[in-house]
């Protein structure tokens, strides 16, 4: 009996060891890593030989303008594509929750682009976002509106990417908020339409504060996800035109990647990294649930 | 007067209804038509893949002729090979990664231990940061344990899922206590209750986990690239953007087959399970 | 019961896993990792383990962007893979300067080194030293579909007739036209194949004459932005912007030729290979590069080099292998697959007189390998890839309608930024 309560104690920690130790190596680590590879420079130094500079990196991330511009690009993006993502997201969610005749189709369709990738996505709309040959352009056309340059004009390529990534990104996250949706009880539905409550009150007033819990989560889900947006930059617009596509992870990709210069680049994703468990932190704070 | 009033009401629901069924088709021709045209071009030949398209006309969303060169040319190129091993990648990730999430998220539910709060905080924390941001140093690190060009340099990094542990634990937060008591009365350890009793009744949960991780392994792109380029080692997302091009040449056709292919898959998996999927994330106690 | 099941799979891939961990190694036999997206480079590997049999080369196939992607991280943190290493040649200064090339002057034999031509020679040099052999050689030329020219009353060039900017604008005016006025052009007039490279652009400006960078291979400022340059991409804009005779957007120069939509397209002689092996529905040909009328040939072109790792665990194979992909015997391997032609001046004499190659469309390997004299190398310096990327941000933005002079000025700006970390 003795032997088994000895045997108790130590389940815990079998149970947690695998995830917290990989976690610890594979996550935590490399983060650590991160930071301390932003205070040297190897870009000027014989292959791997690496020299300290101290904090000389993060200087050179505040002083580039192009860098300092990235920044500003991101939040801008970020602040649009969030609350754009989670509320097209919501009404997503509204609108294959009704119970009419051939909704699962609609849901399974729905689903599709949650399954497809990336690369795949910028190929396809990039391509029809073109100037001349694209398929949108070719609707507009038809219904008789002037030509959009879409990808190609810095006043619209980024909205052109928000625009993509929603493709994505709207669909997988109204999965979350459909699932809530139907977990609210149908006494609490009921019990409201009773009131006389029409459904945009219904869900205005009783759906959304039920959803609290998981719009808190979607919005810090995804604000992560849009910090750190680098595929369809890469694959389409490369940060372009005149850098009004040109997000903080592209930029770290040219200085790390491109340029060479990993230290440069770790020094930006240390400061990205702080931003975003700032941003993140703040979403928490507002959207705390009040008791 | 009665009957009138009837009548507008039934006015107003075929209203709505026409609303929301243009609503319905309208998001579906915009998610299905990028697709099909992917699809249609990967049964033409390399010559009219363009045809239709230079400018757009609705023919691009049929093969212009049909033909399944397209498929011939991957498959010689060992595409199939690719499949395999994502295949082989995605199940093992799926086994380990389930274990690996399923127990600790079973430990943060339900059994009492010294820190764990903070370890928790750990797990949610891990998920905050994407594993873009830390893409070099990991190299260094896989590099540095000799595991460049194996299996286990794809596998071992991804098993510690924080969106995984998180959703089990939730699951599990949420089995009636009950079921627990009872076998922990009769002498039963934790181990035996965690595979006995809280596994089986968790489909929902193991089903949602499982397309994530799967997912995630069969859509990973740049890691894979990074730690094993060898060609035994290829998976399908690498072999989609080698395929492509050859000789500074795009060869569509082919690049659209094993788009086509790379994209049915996780659709052909994820539809069955649709259910459980969306029911899954419900269990994971999101809600209200 | 159901314990079973679960157990059982996960013995079955933790020994699955078990068994992946070991790796199989033969006695003396020795693996080479190669990292590149040159087609025929497996049967260059294989020819070398015909005479080598105890040294076998893994070549990992990647696509052309991420061979630079994955020089930077395994170089750049001192791995020991791969050990050949595929080198462009503008970055081959930028390698050397890292330290991620090992000097090959003893390892390549002297005749094969005297009988490179000039201009692949002088790219593979850095500091005095031999790191990065040129292993084949290459050429921009001027394809032109016939078909259209004739229709538009234009007669194409005969095929040793150098065309000025001035005519190709001329001819490419005639050409493009938009015959349902719906606003985009049925047949468009001038298209470059890397239209936002400095690669591609680069005799534009060079043409004129003018320089493309300082002579201490660092700075910028004066040059890309001078009113040379600003008159060089005047033109280029608009051809994209006024004259409306090239495209936007993204697609591909060589679908729109091979289309019937394209009369004049620049690109590599590699392109003749493709327009033979998946023939064209129309008459094409080839021309030289055009020039600027009174200003000098300048034709871009140049080759893949490669180099070994020092961090190699096997240097000396690693060198024995580059020295026989650059060879003439290797060079004859690229041309077969590929239709690059070979990087030996001798060889390349040898290939203007065969008689297999002295009609259409075989002579057009002849037009293009006849450039040779005239390829310009990429601006040397060790900024290279700062510049270069640099440099595609400001074409596409003056493809796009910026402001020239403003873009260029505002991209010397950004390159002299980078540059000054190297003027320590």
């Amino acid at each position: 009996m003795l032997n088994k309560l000895r045997l108790e104690r130590w389940t815990p920690a079998f149970f947690l060891a695998p995830a917290i130790i990989l976690l610890i190596v594979f996550r935590y680590i490399p983060i650590v890593l991160g930071f301390e590879e932003a205070l040297y420079t190897n870009s000027l130094s014989l292959a791997g030989a690496r020299k300290f500079v101290g904090l000389n990196n993060f200087i050179a991330v505040f002083e580039d303008p192009v860098v300092w511009g990235s920044f500003k690009t991101t939040m801008v993006f970020s602040l649009v594509v969030n609350p754009l993502q989670v509320g097209l997201a919501l009404l997503l969610a509204e609108l294959i929750n009704q119970r009419v005749p051939g909704i699962a189709v609609f849901r399974a369709i729905y689903l599709v682009p949650v399954a497809i990738s990336m690369n795949v996505t910028a190929i396809a709309w990039g391509l029809a976002l073109d100037p001349n040959y694209g398929l949108i352009n070719g609707i507009i056309r038809t219904l008789g509106l002037p030509r959009q340059p879409f990808l190609q004009h810095p006043s619209q390529a980024l909205w052109s990417i928000i625009g993509i990534i929603s493709w994505i990104g709207v669909p997988y996250w109204s999965l979350f908020f459909l699932a809530g949706l139907q977990g609210i009880s149908s006494d609490v539905l009921e019990s409201a339409r009773v009131d006389g409550a029409g459904s945009l009150r219904t869900f205005i007033s009783i759906k959304l504060p039920l959803l609290r819990r998981i719009i808190a989560f979607v919005l810090v889900s995804d604000t992560v996800v849009n910090f750190t947006l680098f595929a369809p930059i890469y694959l389409i617009t490369r940060g372009g035109p005149q850098l009004s596509t040109h997000l903080v992870m592209y930029e770290a990709y040219r200085r790390g990647l491109v340029y060479g210069d990993i230290g440069i680049a770790s020094a930006i994703i240390s400061v990205l990294l702080i931003v975003v468990v700032a941003f993140v932190a703040v979403e928490f704070i507002v959207l705390r649930p009040r008791h | 007067m009665n009957r009138d009033h009837t009548t507008l009401l039934r006015l107003r629901k075929a209203r709505r209804y026409i609303l929301l069924y243009v609503l319905l088709i309208a998001i579906a021709i915009a998610i299905i038509l990028p697709i099909s045209w992917i699809v249609a071009s990967s049964f033409t030949t390399r010559e009219t893949v363009w045809k239709n398209v230079l400018p757009f006309s609705w023919r691009a969303f049929f093969p212009a002729d049909f033909t399944l060169d397209g498929y011939h040319a991957i498959f010689e190129k060992d595409f199939g090979r690719a499949l395999l091993n994502t295949f082989f990648l995605g199940a093992v990730t799926v086994v380990f990664g389930i274990a690996v999430g399923a127990m600790s998220g079973f430990a943060f539910a339900r059994l009492q231990f010294r820190a764990k709060n903070f370890l928790f905080a750990l797990v949610i924390f891990s998920f905050m940061i994407p594993g873009d941001l830390t893409i070099i140093p990991s190299f260094v690190l896989v590099r540095d344990l000799g595991w460049l060009g194996t299996w286990q340099g794809l596998i071992v990094p991804g098993l510690a899922n924080g969106i995984i542990i998180f959703l089990f634990r939730q699951f599990f937060a949420e089995i009636p206590q009950d079921l627990i008591d009872a076998p922990r009365v009769d002498g039963a350890t934790w181990l035996q209750v965690f595979m006995r009793i809280i596994l089986p009744v968790s489909k929902p949960a193991l089903i949602s986990a499982g397309v994530i991780l799967f997912l995630g392994q069969w859509n990973n792109f740049f890691w894979p690239l990074l730690v094993a380029p060898d060609p035994e080692l290829r998976v399908v997302q690498v072999a989609v953007s080698i395929i492509g091009v050859e000789q500074q040449v795009s060869l569509w056709e082919q690049m659209f087959a094993s788009s086509t292919l790379a994209m049915l898959v996780p659709v052909l998996l994820i539809l069955p399970f649709q259910r459980y999927y969306v029911g899954g994330i419900l269990g994971s106690g999101l809600k209200g | 019961m159901f314990l079973r099941k679960p157990l059982r799979l996960f013995g079955l891939s933790l020994l699955i896993l078990l068994l992946a961990t070991v790796t199989v190694t033969g006695q003396d036999a020795v693996e080479l990792s190669w990292i590149t997206d040159l087609p025929g480079a497996e049967e260059v590997a294989a020819r070398f383990t015909e005479y080598n049999p105890n040294i076998t080369v893994r070549v990992d196939k990647v696509s052309f962007r991420e061979v630079f992607q994955q020089n930077q991280i395994r170089l750049g943190s001192g791995s020991s893979e791969p050990d050949i290493v595929s080198v462009d040649a503008p970055v081959v200064a930028s390698y050397g300067f890292r330290g991620w090339l090992l000097p090959l002057d003893d390892a390549i034999p002297a005749e094969q080194i005297d009988g490179w031509v000039d201009a692949l020679h002088t790219s593979s040099i850095y500091n005095g030293q031999l790191l990065a052999p040129p292993i084949w050689n290459s050429a921009q030329v001027m394809y032109y579909n016939a078909a259209l020219m004739e229709a538009a009353g234009i007669t194409p060039p005969a095929s040793d007739e150098r065309w000025t900017w001035e005519q190709v604008t001329e001819a490419a005016q005639a050409l493009a036209s938009d015959a349902d006025a719906d606003g985009v052009n049925d047949v468009w007039g001038l298209q470059f194949g890397q239209y936002n490279r400095i690669y591609q652009l680069q005799p534009i400006p060079e043409s004129l004459p003018t320089a493309v960078l300082g002579d201490d291979g660092l700075t910028v400022e004066g040059i890309i932005d001078s009113d040379d340059w600003v008159k060089a991409f005047t033109w280029f804009s608009d051809l994209h912007n006024t004259i409306n005779v090239s495209p936007q957007g993204g697609i591909s120069s060589g679908e729109l030729f091979r289309n019937s939509q394209l009369g004049i397209y620049v690109d590599g002689g590699w392109m003749i290979n493709q327009f033979i092996n998946n023939p064209l529905d129309f008459d094409w040909g080839v021309a030289p590069h055009p020039y600027w009328d009174g200003g000098e040939v300048t034709v871009p072109g140049d080759s893949w080099h490669l180099g070994v790792n020092p961090n190699s665990e096997h240097t000396e194979e690693a060198a024995a292998f580059v020295a026989f992909a650059s060879s003439p015997e290797a060079g004859r391997i690229w041309f077969d697959v590929w239709g690059v032609w070979p990087a030996h001046e001798e060889m390349l004499a040898e290939f203007a007189e065969d008689p297999a190659n002295a009609e259409f469309p075989n002579l057009a390997f002849v037009v293009a390998a006849g450039e040779a004299p005239y390829v310009t190398p990429r601006p040397l310096t060790v900024g290279y890839l700062e510049y270069e990327e640099i440099l595609s941000d400001a074409f596409e933005d003056i493809r796009n309608g910026a402001d020239v002079a403003e873009t260029l000025g505002q991209a010397a700006g950004r390159i002299e930024r980078e540059m000054d970390k190297y003027r320590e």
